[in-house]
């Protein structure tokens, strides 16, 4: 990811104060332009697919669950449906309809937590406050079903762990309505601010071109025209019965990213109320036998399995060895599949732009690793420019933009270009 | 309720909040603590950037190898007194990463840890319970310490001073401590 | 395409460069490279297919040789919000452990470069060409030996 290019170099990280996650860029610059970007990604490394290896499938779902406090739910179905596959079992329609109903409306979770974030990196901490207080909508409908914020443990192999009950469903029902309503207002709102506006709009642009060429997933691929989403591409759990739309934006910008996760929390809400209101009757698991009894039929074999997470193409490899511990397990996060086009996008931007460049592809750190910026010093400030900083910075310099300040940098890059 | 305001007129922390290679659970739970419900922020509980304006430090995860030297140096630039809370599962025992090669087991292997708060993630109400008992607690040493140092005849072996002060009236006068912070 | 069109659209296409091909149950397919040195040469003629997303590159050790499977997906038409499915495809390539050695397709797939940095951390096969052969996930000081090779699993029962 690093070339030989001349300029200053700025390191970034690992301490990120506001957001969650330890990760480290190297940013080389011209003035007030990034001419490249260098990833440091193992602060968060754990050593989870060694880890996976002494314990049985049915523990590994809750250590899997534990990759990523955000999109769990995620790598238990995706793990979950792998072995199934592997064991050759049917899963029942009513545990599907489950699996579906709690995977969207983890996605409503992490994209309305993402928009807070986003909020906060362009300055604008109502947005975060706002964001955050009407999560919690989602959260206490989660802790109502499966017991728990966050980290549900509602799957198991074969099924799932927990019914869903009618009364339950009539509130899913009603807090999707009381949902709808808030973000409607985002939808309405949050595109036309002026805020969002200045610094999302025509900023971290990647081409659908270059996004294909580094195979970006999820929201970041679609933003950028690129027709992915597992739910479709491969459908799972009850999704082939569910009626949605895969939403794209064809202007790959930062205001793109935001729209499209906008757009698609609307998309989750209308299969929410569709599994909610038609869930079938039926069995939880598809066996009665106890989990470990299936396992030990397991036989040498490999699955591949796929998932739509909230951040994009989640895939599982699992190979199986006969015994009821896996031989190798191989977890590719989304966000790893994302981090490319963020170097991409940086290259070009501005270095005020670089917290919302990084904040835009919704980095799960924790599912790879994370961000800080150092500087020479030539910018302002001391050594070491930690994210607070660099946001602080600019919101600074986009302040004495709006005042009539120059919109082109030293390097004469305009927004429109890519280098 | 009325703990938590008598508390927070007698100290208002500054947390410094950092996630040693943790899921991200107890992070987003933590940030959630100063989000409009849970609101910390109007008990002055507020949470600073760096460890030189931080009072309590909340760390979360199992502190992966590449974070151990990072949370020893913000631990160092924290100003004294200064105090230290293990939030969630991870940060207390490793967790579920407990035998993985590239984790420690817990905050406690790294730096001092005065506070555990438990959890998978931990809520926010654990944690602002987690802050104010680790407040009084320290509170309630700082009390005392200043107490000895004014009149060191009222340091008994084992008992606790605000008990030792309530039973001589006399020497309650003069003193000016506020109300003592219902356990 | 259904996933058998594909198939034996691929099969014809990669012939001479195959050892092995298989549809799974699921529909996801299979091929294993006879030679890893045509590695190159077989996702050059995936991506002539259209075939150009590639999801991950996995590493196994599988005793005395390393599997490395490169898990590619074809797209499904999109239109106006209809997505329809696509294919998924995996292509095997065999590299010995005495030469842990395979060529590098960041020139041709610069969505690769990630993948293969985590190939060399965690299984130690040694990508011939790559841009930025930095470690990704391990430390920079990390002494141990790539950590999901057999003889460095801590595996406790």
């Amino acid at each position: 990811m690093s070339e030989d290019v001349s300029g200053t170099e700025i390191p970034v990280g690992p301490q990120h104060p506001s957001l969650k996650e330890p990760a480290n860029f190297t940013l080389t610059v011209d003035g007030e332009v990034i001419t490249g970007a260098d990833l440091k990604l193992s602060y968060n490394h754990r050593g989870i697919e060694q880890a996976v290896l002494s314990k049985s499938y049915l523990e590994n779902i809750y250590l899997l669950e534990r990759i990523c406090g955000i999109c769990s739910h995620a790598h238990t179905t995706s793990f979950a449906i792998g072995v199934e596959d592997l064991l050759d079992l049917d899963v029942p329609r009513r545990a599907n309809y489950i699996r579906t109903l709690i995977g969207e409306l983890e996605r409503i979770h992490s994209h309305m937590l993402w928009l807070g974030v986003a909020g906060h990196e362009i300055g604008f901490d109502t947005l975060w406050q706002y964001a955050w207080r009407d999560r919690e909508i989602v959260l206490d409908l989660l802790e109502e079903i499966t017991g728990n914020r966050i980290h549900y443990s509602i799957n198991t192999i074969g099924g799932v762990r927990q019914d869903l009950t009618d009364e339950q469903r009539e509130t899913v029902l009603e807090k999707m309505d009381e949902l709808e309503e808030r973000i409607d207002f985002y939808l309405e709102t949050v595109p036309n601010e002026e805020t969002v506006r200045m610094r999302c709009e025509n900023v971290g642009t990647v081409s659908a071109e270059l996004a294909r060429e580094y195979c970006a997933a999820g929201p970041v691929g679609r933003a950028s025209g690129l027709p992915v989403d597992v739910r479709r591409d491969a459908p799972y759990a009850a999704y082939d019965e569910m009626d949605f739309d895969v939403i794209t934006d064809t202007a790959g910008d930062l205001l793109a990213r935001t729209t499209v996760r906008i757009r698609e929390i609307a998309e989750s809400i209308k299969i929410i109320r569709q599994a909610a209101a038609d869930i079938p009757d039926g069995d939880l698991k598809a066996s009665p036998k106890p989990v470990q009894a299936l396992l030990a039929q397991i036989p040498e074999d490999d699955a591949v399995s796929r998932y739509e997470a909230p951040r994009g193409e989640l895939i599982h490899y699992i190979r199986a060895d006969g015994t009821d511990t896996p031989e190798r397990v191989h977890i590719r996060v989304p966000t790893l599949a994302n981090w490319p086009t963020v170097v991409e996008a940086l290259r070009g931007s501005y270095i005020a732009d670089t917290p919302i460049v990084v904040a835009g592809i919704d980095p799960c750190i924790s599912c790879t690793s994370r961000i800080g910026v150092e500087t020479d010093g030539s910018h302002g400030g001391e050594d070491s420019f930690n994210l607070e900083e660099l946001r602080e910075y600019g919101m600074e310099w986009y302040d004495e933009r709006a005042d009539g300040g120059s919109v082109t940098g030293e390097s004469g890059i305009d927004r429109g270009d890519r280098p | 309720m009325g703990r938590i305001i008598d508390w927070a007129r007698n100290r208002s922390p500054w947390i410094l909040h950092m996630n040693c290679g943790s899921c991200n659970g107890c992070d987003i739970e933590t940030l959630d603590a100063l989000m409009p419900r849970y609101d910390v922020e109007r008990f002055g509980i507020q949470q600073k950037d760096t460890p030189r304006h931080a009072d309590v430090l909340v760390a979360t995860g199992p502190v992966t190898k590449q974070m151990a030297p990072r949370l020893e140096r913000i631990y160092e630039q924290m100003p004294e007194p200064k105090l230290v809370i293990a939030a969630g599962s991870c940060a207390a025992t490793g967790g579920v990463f407990q035998d993985c090669y590239n984790c420690h087991e817990g905050i406690d292997d790294v730096i001092p840890v005065d506070m555990y708060v438990p959890g998978c993630p931990i809520s926010p109400e654990t944690l602002i319970d987690g802050i104010v008992a680790l407040l009084e607690e320290a509170g309630q040493e700082a009390k005392a310490e200043r107490l000895a140092a004014a009149k060191p005849e009222i340091v008994q072996g084992g008992t606790r001073i605000d008990e030792a002060v309530a039973a001589d009236p006399e020497q309650q006068e003069g003193t000016d401590d506020t109300e003592p912070v219902e356990a | 395409m259904t996933p058998s069109q594909l198939k034996r659209k691929l099969d014809d296409e990669l012939s001479e460069l195959l050892a092995a091909s298989e549809e799974h149950d699921c529909g996801r397919l299979e091929f294993v490279l006879a030679d890893r040195d045509a590695l190159v040469e077989a996702i050059e003629t995936l991506q002539e297919m259209g075939i150009t997303h590639l999801v991950t590159i996995t590493g196994v050790d599988a005793g005395d040789e390393i599997e490395v499977l490169y898990h590619f997906l074809k797209y499904g038409e999109y239109d106006d919000g209809d997505l329809s499915e696509g294919v998924e495809l995996t292509i095997r390539a065999i590299v010995p452990k005495d030469d842990p050695t395979i060529e590098t397709l960041t020139d041709i797939l610069p969505g690769a470069t990630l993948y293969e940095r985590e190939l060399m951390d965690m299984l130690g096969v040694e990508v011939t060409g790559h841009p930025n052969p930095e470690k990704l996930l391990l430390a920079d000081d990390f002494d141990g030996g790539p950590p999901l090779r057999a003889e460095n699993l801590e595996v406790s029962d």
